[in-house]
């Protein structure tokens, strides 16, 4: 773990990420403290404004705070991306274990629904299952987490496979442990790694999908500022207020390229062999 | 070959079970009566029930599973609850529109990526190199409607253009065509060029270091034999890999781009479906996305042996 901690904070990328990260989460948590307004209040007068001492970023349609709405927006995407990928961790995982473990018929089923699941373009089967849900926050945030799942769970596997005959896994065995201990207590703690890479990678696909459906209407619904939504409403008055799209772009933009570079820089220090790659 | 081609095609089938299992399962998700939502508030009792025996809701759950797989084996993909089209030649229609998006896409990317992916390679830790990777970067993280969408806001402030709205073939009108499909086509293309530029760059680095492409250079080759000539081929299983993913994505993900710019595609065709509450609809477009998906991922599998004759299954 020391040697971990050194080459995380000799890795510049991953130390500015995991900054960048944590300042979208501390504005994502403290929103209702420093949104200048209500994301929802509507100031008819100054509808489509620009930027002004007021409103730093403008107003959008309906005058409503922009700021405002891109850091309620923060709150959304961020929640909805990790609760989605904290769902496919924990099915993953669990699902990873058993069939990486027990092996034989067990691991082929399970694989054989993980590769049905993989047939489905992401957005496509996202959509499929918005649709027969309905749209809304919980909805979204378990479309995608099931999405999601077939990832993890062949993340987890390959590494259960690499290390389950290694003799620390014997020596449970051997001294009775039971296979519940085995599989959490013994090879869990082996998997973090490559789970933690693929988790901060997983969640910048998870905000692009949760923004897509919104964008779609299916997701976040109105009035919930979410930065999807906020393009998607945006598109009829571009010409008239440029910084309606743009904004929430750029939010989105830098908080997706954080942790896609957060998650390179992780697999890096964890495996060299991608360094530069 | 032909021993492959027919284990892998016996492969398909549970696949291809698991498919209409899971896409059949998702109108059944639907919280409450499928035939009541999809008719709306005002559907009357009689239409309801109507509903519900054209589509046999009333049947048990293998009934009407065994009935439907039953009509696709036949190539009857039911009739759309809103228009009362059969729903397999719209789809069929819809799909023409929708791979010609595809190509036009793959082909901007490709044609981006590939040379500016080897460029960032051969010249690795240069400025250039730098400007490639930011550049990959940017294209994975900024979703495509936003791509799209900024698109559409440069070329109307700045060009006073927008693409016409009439969706005509390559094949008819190549030149309205183009028209038509390039702002979609290069929205879908930058993304797709982002990751075909960041996998066509880590092989090229991966291949460049192997003792083959040292003897090529060792025996005086230019630069360019040893690139095109050595490196190229032998880089080439992991962007086909990337490039026949993206592929598939594209088909299916293409609905948001669709959607943007108002392309009459299959992605349009299932959104619309999800906001009619047409689940018929929804069912085989999904269903048809899924299929093309599997088999284009089969092709890539049957590319490899073409790439690399070493590959023997």
């Amino acid at each position: 773990m020391s040697t971990f901690r050194k080459r995380f904070w000799a890795n510049k990328t991953a130390v500015i990420c995991s900054i960048l990260l944590a300042l979208l989460c501390l504005i994502a948590a403290l929103a209702p403290v420093l949104a200048p307004h209500d994301p929802t209040e509507m100031f008819q007068n100054n509808r489509m404004e620009g930027s002004s001492d007021t409103f730093l970023l403008g107003t959008d349609q309906f005058g409503r705070d922009l700021l405002s709405r891109v850091i309620y927006g923060a709150r959304v995407s961020l929640v909805v991306g990790i609760s989605a990928v904290m769902v496919s961790v924990i099915f993953g995982t669990i699902f990873g274990l058993i069939a990486g473990y027990f092996g034989r018929w067990i691991d082929g089923f399970i694989m054989r629904v993980m590769d049905v699941l993989f047939a489905f373009p992401e957005i496509l089967l996202a959509l499929a299952i918005v649709a027969a849900l309905g749209p809304g926050t919980f909805n979204t945030i378990m479309a995608i987490g099931i999405v999601n799942i077939p990832i993890f769970t062949r993340t987890v596997r390959g590494a259960v496979l690499s290390i389950k005959n290694l003799e620390f896994v014997e020596s449970a065995r051997a001294i009775g442990a039971s296979t519940p201990r085995i599989l959490f207590k013994e090879i869990f703690p082996n998997v973090t790694a490559p789970l933690l890479v693929q988790s901060s990678l997983a969640i910048s696909g998870a905000i692009l999908t949760e923004s897509a459906l919104s964008f779609l209407g299916l997701g976040i619904q109105p009035p919930d500022p979410s930065w999807g939504g906020m393009i998607s409403e945006a598109r009829r008055y571009m010409e008239l207020a440029p910084g309606m799209i743009i904004w929430p772009c750029v939010a989105m933009t830098v908080t997706i390229l954080s942790c896609n570079m957060f998650g390179d820089a992780v697999r890096d220090i964890l495996d060299p062999r991608h360094r530069g790659k | 070959m032909g021993a492959y081609l027919f284990k892998r095609l016996v492969s398909l089938i549970p696949i291809l079970f698991g498919i209409s299992v899971l896409v059949f399962t998702i109108l059944h998700l639907v919280p409450g009566d499928p035939a009541s939502i999809m008719l709306g508030t005002n559907a009357t009792e009689e239409s309801i029930a109507a509903l519900r025996k054209s589509m046999g809701l009333d049947e048990p759950l293998i009934t009407q599973y065994l009935t439907w797989v039953g009509g696709l084996l036949q190539g009857d993909f039911g009739v759309s609850v809103h228009s009362g089209e059969e729903i397999l030649p719209q789809i069929i229609k819809r799909f023409g529109i929708t791979l010609q998006l595809t190509v036009f896409a793959v082909v901007i990317g490709w044609l981006v990526a590939i040379p500016f992916g080897i460029i960032s390679a051969i010249r690795a830790h240069s400025k250039t190199d730098i400007a490639v990777r930011v550049a990959t970067l940017l294209g994975i993280s900024v979703p495509n409607f936003a791509i799209g969408t900024l698109l559409l806001l440069v070329t109307s402030l700045y060009f006073n253009w927008f693409p016409p709205i009439d969706v005509v073939s390559f094949w008819e009108n190549p030149l309205e065509a183009f028209k038509v499909f390039v702002l979609p086509a290069a929205t879908m293309g930058i993304v797709v060029a982002a990751g075909v530029m960041r996998m066509t760059r880590s092989a090229f680095l991966e291949t460049m270091d192997k003792d083959f492409i040292r003897t090529a250079r060792a025996k005086g080759n230019s630069k360019w034999t040893v690139v095109m000539g050595h490196a190229f081929r032998n880089s080439s299983i992991p962007i086909v890999t990337i490039a026949g993913m993206q592929i598939g994505y594209l088909l299916g993900g293409s609905v948001i781009v669709e959607q943007l710019f108002s392309i009459p595609g299959l992605g349009q065709y299932v959104l619309e479906a999800i906001y009619q509450r047409d689940y018929p609809v929804v069912q085989g477009g999904v269903l048809f996305v899924a299929l093309v998906f599997v088999l284009v991922n089969l092709l890539i599998d049957l590319i490899y042996t073409w790439i690399d004759p070493r590959i023997k299954y």
